[in-house]
């Protein structure tokens, strides 16, 4: 390229236009491009041509070539700066023109007065209105950038506002004021430059004032409405009534004259001019324009109330700038306090007009995709509100309808269970029958349900292993939901898991799951009923919950503070752990001398420990002179595993190792055995905090110990020891909101169906009580047939769950970002159900 | 560019050429804006305007103004050249072209104008093609007026 160019730059010596043309587009070009010296030299010598040439059109282009050039190599302007200043007098205005942008340009501390000054004789003469205004703003740049000192910046703005007139930018006085309000760092500046600014509009004001363009005036009446108290010798009397004059001139605007009323007010204390402030102010009462009433009346009373007035409009207020909270948090109590009671969550415009539209005609549209556009244009505010995740937590069950309308094109679900309809929860209803209800009972509904679907949604979505979204699901729910918050849609993006990882589930779960799936399609038996009734139950039972929630916690509660129904929870576990098989030495547990040794073993928990509830204490084997034992204690976060080794036989044993591993735990040690010498009749204590690497029904730890006894050789011996999932579950304690969002993020799940416990009035509540003291699960919430759980494994791995009463059986969802969280927990629950 | 129009010294519209869709309020609009703004220049002042957003390129033969519109990226002395090109065609279809001959035969030198500008750009460089296709229009014209009588 760059030979190109040389050669077009040498071969274009001819004097034509055309060649003159070609040379100019070099010139730019080589500016552009990537540096090269020699290029550049000439290019610039091609300028130096251009500007110094006669004809007044190379003259032109070559000032716009040096505009160009210029921020890159300043050092060309210098070059030319006596051809320059020629230009600037020129008698065509368009190359003094252009001559005024290069000096914009080059503008810096020293030269801005000059220029300005220059610009502003310009603005003088100049008559076409876009000129005025893009000089005006540059001028106003310049000297916001460059001022050296504040009278003279006062002055340039003065006239900068006096010849812009109404043609300035708004943004021009607007941040003229703020430079005021903010001020500089320096309080003493800050106050000389305002002192300044009243000094000459009170001078302007004294003076003619007819001429002054509309917004100068209001920039005037500002400043003075805030600053005049600066001036000391200066009574507000005298500034009421310069004011006052503004008001009676005809050409002033009614916006003007708002502002006008403002800085009366804001001048009115010490009782300035008031008979002359209660005549304006009688006069604009009765004005046709309902600002001038606002402000008007605004006046009359701060000007009687002086108190009021100190308050409403404190000296000091500009001072510190003004931060508006966009998203409008502090209302956020009041609006799920308004959630709560019932109220209808936001609807945005687009979708209210949209619902209309819709509830007026018979939907003919096949279900197809929709994409409005409106969706990817409209953006939500950021409120955070929860009337946000309300509506969010809405849209999760739209997800898995927009799956199943997507399905026809993706998967064939026949015989799946669809919970979740476009509205909310729809428990046990035919997909088809489901869509035409929707659609016709959606607009009214929608606005409910939303609301309604906060709670219900929030209640534990039980298993439902939709793994989620298509595109398709995505586009169909967001077409669905207009206006709904961008955030929630992200959340839909974000679920990606191909939809096979639904049958493999499937097939993994165990076989109840296959016989649960067919009761699961029911008849449509209203669930539009049930969901009715939440409506109508709703409000009821948003009592009762509360109610119930602190009773549930409460066992809840107990367990999270490790006392016995740990124990009770856990002896039952424990079972299995004695009936293991895997044991390859002597495992069978020494009931009465090992029940004897238990108390006492339990005595070398570390302190720590023994404070905690711990499992029971299980021998693994005992074999000629060593015991082994071990329990497990659930820590608030951890499980660690003690293995006491006890040397029962008289002589020491040396050279003790333990090691534990596990295919699915993480084991790692907190204190490691003695390794060297067990005295007789001690025990070492072991301890290994567990964590859970795969989540799995049964967690299997296998140990090898090896010994040396005093006159033998080494002995190994193996053992294992079961955990179930349940050690390691810990109860996860959220509010409804934070449920519905973290619902709406996870993305592995599964469903099925449990059995009720019958017992008693409530069987819900008793199993959910059963469920709770065996597994630890926290309540969040519970809503008429319906309750959300939530647990975690170790910190970081909560698991959701919703339950739903429905005919005879509880349907349980549940949902979790750890992949096979979901279906060991659910066995969990089963077994736990079914050893009642 | 986006326009090119041709009016007399006394501001009478002769020739109006959009390359860009246009209301007629606008057109009304710019035509007036630009004979206010080209007329009153004097002799030896810059050929190039900024007017709006664009640049208006303007030369004046004898007693007839033309005048471009511009865009950002177009080169000003080209459009001063292309200007050239067209007078220097029109030139040498009508044999010392005058304003009288623009005044009565409009549709030829719009004909004209279309063969050598698309869309605002130059769509023929070549002088003799133009004038072929120009002979070979008004053949056509002519044989369709035998044909007739």
């Amino acid at each position: 390229m760059y030979e190109i160019l040389d050669e077009s730059l040498r071969r274009a010596e001819m004097n034509h236009n055309i060649t003159y043309a070609i040379l100019y587009e070099c010139v730019k070009c080589i500016y552009t491009i990537h540096p090269k010296s020699d290029l550049l030299e000439k290019a610039a010598k091609c300028i130096g041509n251009f500007v110094l040439s006669p004809k007044i059109n190379l003259k032109y282009l070559g000032l716009k070539a040096l505009t160009y050039v210029v921020q890159q190599d300043p050092k060309l302007a210098l070059q030319h700066q006596m051809t320059i200043i020629e230009c600037l007098d020129h008698p065509d205005l368009i190359i003094k023109r252009e001559t005024l942008e290069l000096l914009f340009r080059i503008t810096n501390d020293q030269n801005v007065t000059v220029i300005i000054e220059k610009m502003l004789d310009f603005l003088r003469i100049s008559e076409d209105d876009h000129t005025t205004i893009d000089l005006v703003g540059k001028v106003a740049e310049l000297a916001e950038k460059y001022a050296p000192d504040n009278e003279w910046f006062i002055d340039t703005m003065n006239t900068v506002f006096s010849l812009g007139g109404d043609l300035l930018q708004p943004d021009i006085p607007n941040s003229f004021l703020k430079l005021l309000s903010e001020g500089f760092d320096s309080v003493e500046e800050d106050k000389k430059l305002r002192l300044f600014a009243v000094n000459s509009y009170i001078s302007l004001l004294q003076g003619d004032s007819s001429k002054l363009p509309q917004r100068f005036l209001q920039v005037i009446c500002w400043v003075l409405g805030e600053y005049s108290h600066l001036r000391e010798d200066l009574e507000p009397d005298v500034t009421v009534r310069l004011l006052a004059k503004l008001l009676d001139m005809k050409s002033s605007s009614s916006e003007t004259k708002c502002w006008v009323l403002m800085a009366m007010t804001k001048l009115c204390p010490g009782g300035a001019a008031l008979a002359l402030v209660h005549n304006v102010s009688e006069t604009y009462s009765s004005s046709l324009d309902t600002m001038l009433r606002q402000r008007a009346q605004e006046l009359q009373i701060l000007s009687q109330d002086s108190e009021l007035q100190a308050k409403v409009l404190p000296r000091s207020a500009s001072m510190e700038p003004v931060e508006v909270d966009s998203s409008l948090s502090f209302l956020d109590g009041f609006v799920s306090e308004a959630l709560a009671a019932g109220a209808a969550p936001y609807k945005p415009p687009h979708q209210r007009q949209e619902e209309l539209s819709r509830s007026k005609a018979l939907n003919l549209e096949p279900y197809g995709l929709s994409l409005p556009i409106s969706m990817s244009s409209c953006s939500i505010t950021d409120r955070q509100s929860p009337t946000l995740l309300s509506i969010s937590s809405g849209l999760s069950g739209d997800s898995t309808d927009v799956s199943h309308k997507g399905s026809s094109t993706v998967l064939k679900l026949d015989g799946v269970k669809r919970l979740w309809g476009r509205d909310g929860y729809l428990a046990q209803k035919e997909p088809t029958d489901e869509a035409p209800r929707i659609e016709a009972a959606s607009p009214v509904r929608s606005a409910n349900q939303l609301g309604d679907n906060n709670a219900s949604n929030s209640q534990t979505p039980t298993p439902t292993p939709t793994p989620e979204c298509d595109q398709e699901k995505q586009q169909l729910a967001s077409s669905l939901f207009v206006g709904l918050a961008s955030q929630s849609s992200v959340c839909l993006m974000g679920k990606s898991d191909p939809t096979f990882q639904r049958f493999r589930r499937k097939t993994k779960a165990s076989g109840s799951s296959e016989q649960i799936t067919n009761p699961l399609v029911l008849p449509s038996d209203g669930s539009d009923n049930l969901l009715y009734k939440n409506l109508l139950d709703s409000p009821d039972l948003d009592v009762s919950p509360p109610e119930q929630t602190p009773g549930l916690a409460a066992p809840n509660g107990s367990c999270d503070a490790e006392e016995e129904s740990t124990d009770t929870d856990v002896k039952e576990i424990e079972t299995p752990p004695i009936r293991d098989e895997r044991v390859t030495a002597q495992a069978s547990p020494h009931d009465d001398p090992d029940g004897s040794k238990d108390p006492s073993l339990t005595w070398h928990l570390p302190a720590e420990l023994s404070a905690l509830s711990h499992s029971n204490l299980t021998p693994l084997f005992s074999k000629q002179n060593l015991d082994v034992s071990a329990c497990h204690v659930q820590k608030e976060d951890s499980v660690v595993l003690v293995v006491f080794i006890s040397n029962c036989s008289d002589s020491f044993l040396q050279q003790i190792r333990l090691q534990v591993d596990s295919e699915e735990l993480e084991v790692s040690c907190v204190s490691d055995c003695p390794s060297e010498e067990l005295q007789s009749h001690s025990v070492a204590v072991c301890q290994y905090f567990l964590t859970v690497k795969r989540p799995s029904v049964d967690f299997d730890l296998f140990a090898a110990v090896s010994w040396q006894p005093p006159a033998g050789s080494p002995l190994t011996t193996q053992f294992s020891y079961r955990l179930s999932l349940t050690t390691f579950i810990r109860a996860l304690r959220l509010s409804t909101e934070e449920y519905g969002a973290m619902w709406l993020a996870f993305s592995h799940d599964t469903k099925q169906n449990l059995t009720l416990i019958h017992d008693g009035q409530d069987p819900l509540a008793a199993t959910l009580d059963v469920l709770k003291r065996k597994l630890q699960l926290h309540v969040v919430e519970v809503i008429g047939v319906e309750a959300i759980v939530a647990c975690c494994l170790q910190q970081d791995q909560p698991c959701l769950m919703h339950c739903r009463m429905h005919a005879g059986m509880l349907a349980v969802w549940l949902r979790s970002p750890v992949p096979d969280l979901p279906d060991c927990l659910l066995y969990c629950c089963q077994r736990a159900l079914q050893e009642l | 560019m986006r326009f090119l129009l041709l009016f007399s010294r006394q501001g009478k519209l002769r020739l109006q050429k959009w390359f860009v869709p246009t209301s007629e309020r606008e057109k009304k609009k710019v035509i007036r804006d630009m004979i206010m703004l080209v007329l009153p220049r004097q002799p030896r002042t810059c050929n190039f305007l900024q007017w709006k957003d664009l640049k208006i390129v303007y030369k004046r033969y004898a007693s007839l103004y033309f005048c471009a519109g511009l865009e950002e990226h177009d080169n000003e002395l080209l459009a001063l050249e292309v200007l050239h090109r067209y007078v220097e065609l029109l030139d040498k279809y009508f044999g010392n072209v005058c304003e009288l001959d623009i005044i009565f035969n409009f549709e030829k030198a719009y004909f004209i104008l279309d063969e050598f500008l698309m869309g605002g750009e130059v769509l023929e460089t070549s002088k003799f093609a133009v004038n072929v296709s120009m002979e070979q229009a008004d053949t056509l014209q002519e044989s369709f007026k035998v044909s007739y009588h």
